[in-house]
């Protein structure tokens, strides 16, 4: 086989420049731009979570009416480092919801007191310890506030949460946002720049510019350059740490080329004549 | 109201091909491949690292319509090969592209996990043992933020996720 096709032999090269508990910055470099952007895509949309799905309500005499309280608990970030662990639900053999499948979470609370009482996320019980609500410092450990509740209110639910991948509905997205960034200088002119009197007043470079180096303005157009260098700042909403994430998203988008793999190793239908065998010679 | 159910973007129904096959009369070694509820995600990377091979005269893609979850790419080989080889070569190199990925951002949080990096150490501590997730310790990992997604619609209603 003639060479040019395989991979550079040294290969995608990352470098992390900022890692805490909710966001990772890194640099992808020495691969291509399609490459870069399927993990971006990948991140936002096709990492499975774990989110609340279906909700009961056996009670509920709050103000908020059921479907916008549903609508709230969908949204509440779930821990989901166990979710390889858990089956999609339709995939799963049973009919309706089992443990395999499925978390359920319970939340019951009755206001008795004057004063308003404050429901938080925290608040919901779950069957299984390792999918909970997601709490941080920063909110002393209560979570989201689900809903407040005066004098002789109560709320008793009973919530199902399920697999699941952003592409069904964003509340099982691990990411809160994703930055994106190549070819901060332009130099390779994808961008076509609005401006009123000058390019560079108007659009100030951002931080990853002092990683490369403008091109000579006066140089002739390299119209066969392609970016190689990818600045990925990747925020998650804490249902998965952010280098399980990209750990995670490598992992889906190398199943996804399994499966496809695989179906072309299937016999294809004989009409289509897959081997070409009579297909004119090429010219 | 019509709106196919959000599933359907993901999951092949039963008895459909996850590939199949369509040959152009017109030209040689051409074929068509509908990928089945795939999108530009696979699409592009299996187009560019279909250019990238000299056998390959002609590699394109196109989502007919967006709410039919297919895509179908167009690939014309030399007659040193066929389409069907040049797809599986594309397909392998492309796995082992995420494979090296992942390994060289596995490297990069052992190194962060190092002891000279006092500053990300304590946040880059999961590093160890992370590739099962079942077997993270979940008493040291704390989680955070809990920022609402933004207003989005309801259950059924229509989610744009911006790519």
């Amino acid at each position: 086989m003639a060479g040019g096709h395989v991979n550079d032999p040294n290969g995608p090269r990352i470098r992390i420049r900022h890692l805490d508990e909710n966001t990772i910055d890194f640099v992808l470099s020495n691969t291509h731009l399609s490459v870069a952007n399927s993990l971006r895509r990948t991140m936002i949309a096709e990492v499975p979570t774990m989110a609340i799905d279906l909700v009961e309500f056996h009670d509920n005499t709050s103000m908020l009416v059921d479907e916008f309280l549903a609508h709230r608990l969908g949204m509440v970030p779930l821990t989901s480092h166990t979710v390889d662990e858990f089956k999609l639900t339709r995939d799963c053999t049973c009919t309706d919801y089992c443990k395999e499948c499925s978390v359920e979470f319970n939340l019951h609370v009755k206001c008795t007191e004057e004063g308003t009482r404050t429901v938080y996320s925290s608040e919901l019980i779950s069957t299984n310890k390792d999918v909970v609500p997601v709490t941080e410092e920063g909110d002393g450990g209560k979570g989201i506030i689900l809903l407040k509740l005066r004098k002789g209110q109560e709320i008793n639910i009973h919530c199902i949460a399920k697999k699941g991948v952003a592409k069904e509905h964003a509340k099982w997205s691990p990411c809160a946002a994703v930055g994106f960034e190549y070819d901060p200088h332009n130099n390779l002119r994808h961008l076509d720049y609005w401006f009123e009197k000058s390019v560079k007043n108007e659009w100030p470079l951002s931080k990853n510019a002092e990683e490369e180096i403008e091109n000579d303005p006066d140089a002739p157009f390299d119209f066969k350059a392609e970016p190689t260098t990818f600045y990925f700042n990747v925020e998650t909403v804490g249902s998965l740490k952010p280098q399980n994430l990209v750990y995670m998203a490598t992992r889906v988008l190398q199943e996804k080329l399994g499966g496809l793999q695989l179906a072309l190793d299937e016999d294809q239908n004989p009409e289509s004549n897959a081997n070409m065998d009579d297909a004119e010679p090429w010219v | 109201m019509n709106a196919p159910e959000r599933f359907e973007m993901f999951t092949l129904p039963e008895g459909v091909r996850k590939i199949s096959i369509v040959k152009d009369p017109k030209m040689a070694n051409c074929l068509q491949f509908n990928i089945q509820r795939e999108d530009h995600t696979i699409a592009n990377i299996l187009r560019y690292q279909l250019l990238k091979n000299p056998l390959v005269l002609f590699a394109a893609y196109r989502s007919p319509h967006p709410l039919e979850y297919f895509i179908e790419l167009k690939v014309q080989t030399t007659g040193k090969t066929t389409p069907i080889e040049v797809m599986r070569e594309s397909i392998q190199s492309l796995m082992i592209e995420y494979g090296n990925i992942r390994s060289a951002f596995d490297a990069e949080i052992y190194r962060l996990d190092a002891p000279s990096n006092e500053d990300t150490r304590r946040t880059a501590r999961a590093a160890t043992g992370y590739g099962g997730f079942g077997s993270m310790d979940t008493q040291s990992a704390s989680f955070g933020s809990g920022g609402d997604m933004g207003g989005r619609g309801g259950r059924t209603d229509d989610v744009d996720i911006d790519f």
